[in-house]
């Protein structure tokens, strides 16, 4: 999961060397890189200092309506709209990772460094700015709930991965990718610790997102991409409160909570 | 007296290996006297080691980098109480082990769960704890830190201590030319010290490079141990690192390795020790259930007959006559260290 922020085709930075360097430089360069253009054409693309800001809007609700559900909140008393469980939500966190924009033809834009907390509290709005974006017409995203397998191994990170923030394991290495807790009256409290990126218990999980009528990055202009998040999704296909328990660590409850959850991420809308 | 030969004999080590260091210093400031610290050089491995397992290039080790991951090791401020530090479980003088405990006492007198194993050439090991949960060296002190019956210090506030702290800020801006102390900082520089800590020195370590030679009973032990015990106890390291389940019966529901993986394969498997130093770290086990050498032997004269799910690498009809085994213990002997656990590098800072 090496990461890169140049465009794997037709890059910006190609662009440029095309219009700078030599004819024979110039070739030696396209050699190397193998992205030849077929018929010699070189589409106008905007150089690479161009970049922009992307604002990605969590708004976390209870319910697969969109905008007719209502916004999650926290502390309170919700009736779960599949299984009736009543459940009270104290803490929703998970981890945004590896983020990708990509263009039609598959030329993309992967984010270095791409590790954020979403910490729902008291808003269910959480909106994560994703800086240096550079410039175009992107047509879809992808992003990793939780933390891809590299950064599970590889020893004392800070930032986002710092284990300060509470979303690692210091006994059974590992990221938690989702942390959901709270409590329902008829099973009392339950904590879901989400994680595990080895076998059968991997819950890594990638979430794509399409932008229907496609996102504009601008040069230092700031676009929105709007999404829902079905946070009653985690209790899915089912699921009751008593049937998941409580666990914190690598477990096949994870892995059925990880694949619902990817599909909680409803596309909105752009702006 | 002895001792005290001893120390002077390391000493002069320690300065020799130092020289081509104290050359350097030499060359920049001739006039002025060479500070004791500068005569000790970075602890080396030797020739017929494998390669280090740990091998971070943006952690590079420094005199003062390792000198700062010992003042964190001996540092009592880091836990809870300030009573207890990572050298109160893990001493020199038993290879950093803690010397006849089972379980050890951490904050509040209370005990751990598993036994205190010793600590060296950490820099060659895949996974740590004896049931491998953690699988890289730098992550390692967060658990026992955060631990409520060992530091019960939650990680930020051990950040907190250390930031706040006007020589551990000079001292890691040196080290890292940081100016803001984060956990990263900290695991890095306890990290450095940890994985210095190499012990390579032993008798048996002379012999193969024929500074010393075995006796005949020593000789004999070898043979044996080659034999019956070297499958898992691998030379020169005398660990392959690898989980087994070596037909302890298992006590209060003590699964190792199966409570990191839930793979009913794993239960009863522990990470195999590496047996450098074994004199100077009993009690044996993962819960130190054994107090001598001769009751580890008993236990494997025994073992198939123990579990269902013993390692098949175990010794398969072991008997020892009393002279074997006295050359196996004799052999054993080889393996400890006394320039390790006297070696000023890693002893207490505060003394």
């Amino acid at each position: 999961m090496k990461t890169t922020n140049l465009f794997k085709a037709k890059n910006h930075r190609f662009t440029r060397i095309l219009a700078t360097a030599s004819v024979a430089l110039l070739s030696i360069t396209m050699v190397a890189c193998g992205d030849d253009d077929d018929n010699g054409n070189i589409t106008p693309t905007p150089t690479p200092e161009q970049k922009g800001t992307v604002t990605l809007n969590y708004t976390h609700v209870w319910g697969n309506a969109g905008s007719a559900s209502p916004e999650l909140q926290l502390n309170t008393q919700l009736i779960h709209p599949g299984t009736k469980d009543t459940i009270t939500v104290t803490k929703f966190k998970y981890y945004v990772s590896n983020l990708r924009f990509e263009k039609d033809g598959g030329e993309e834009w992967v984010e270095p460094e791409s590790y954020r907390i979403v910490d729902v509290t008291d808003n269910a709005l959480v909106a994560l700015e994703i800086g240096n974006v550079p410039a175009g017409n992107y047509s879809s995203m992808s992003f990793i709930v939780g933390v891809d397998e590299e950064r599970n191994y590889s020893g004392a990170q800070d930032g986002a991965l710092s284990p300060t923030n509470g979303m690692f394991w210091d006994w059974n290495t590992g990221y938690i990718f989702l942390k959901v807790e709270g409590e329902s009256p008829q099973h009392g409290g339950f904590q879901y610790h989400v994680g595990g990126f080895e076998g059968a218990n991997n819950a890594i999980r990638t979430v794509s997102v399409s932008f229907s009528n496609g996102l504009t990055v601008g040069d230092n202009t700031t676009s929105n991409v709007n999404m829902y998040v079905n946070t009653a999704r985690v209790w899915h296909g089912g699921l009751k409160v008593e049937d998941l328990g409580t666990f914190m660590m690598p477990d096949p409850r994870a892995v059925n909570i990880a694949d619902n959850f990817q599909n909680a991420f409803l596309f909105d809308g752009v702006n | 007296m002895a001792v005290i030969m001893l120390n002077l004999v390391l000493h002069i080590r320690h300065i020799l290996l130092g020289l081509p260091l104290v050359t350097l210093f030499m060359s920049c400031a001739k006039d002025t006297p060479i500070p004791p610290k500068f005569l000790v050089a970075l602890p080396q491995a030797p020739a017929h080691f494998p390669p280090k397992h740990y091998d971070n290039p943006q952690n590079t080790l420094s005199l003062e980098g390792i000198e700062l991951g010992r003042k964190l090791f001996y540092d009592k401020s880091l836990s809870q109480t300030g009573e207890i530090s990572c050298a109160s479980c893990h001493k020199q003088k038993a290879a950093f082990s803690d010397p006849g405990k089972a379980f050890s006492n951490g904050i509040y007198g209370r005990k751990g769960q598993r036994h205190s194993p010793a600590l060296f050439n950490l820099a060659w090991q895949p996974r740590f704890h004896w049931d491998g949960g953690i699988n890289h060296i730098e992550i390692q002190p967060i658990a026992p830190l955060q631990d409520s019956s060992e530091m019960g210090m939650p990680l930020i506030n051990v950040v907190r201590v250390v930031g706040s702290d006007q020589k551990y800020k000079e001292a890691f801006k040196k080290v890292f030319d940081t100016d803001t102390v984060t956990d990263k900082w900290i695991l890095y520089a306890l990290a450095q010290f940890t994985t210095s800590m190499i012990s390579a020195d032993a008798k048996y370590d002379r012999v193969i490079q024929n500074k010393a030679v075995f006796t005949d009973s020593e000789k004999r032990g070898q043979q044996l141990f080659k034999l019956q015990c070297a499958g898992c106890h691998k030379p020169p390291l005398f660990s392959d690192f690898s989980f087994r389940n070596n037909g302890l019966p298992i006590k209060n529901e003590e699964y190792g390795r199966f409570i990191i993986t839930q793979d009913e394969a794993d239960k009863g498997k522990f990470k195999v020790p590496s047996l450098r130093n074994i004199q100077l770290s009993p009690p044996y086990m993962h819960d130190g259930r054994f107090e001598s050498i001769d009751e580890v032997l008993d236990h494997y004269i025994a073992a198939q007959n123990h579990h269902p799910k013993a390692d098949a690498g175990l010794p398969q009809n072991l008997k020892l006559t009393p002279n074997e085994r006295a050359d196996l213990k004799n052999f054993l002997e080889t393996l400890t260290d006394e320039s390790f656990i006297s070696n000023p590098l890693f002893s207490d800072p505060n003394k």
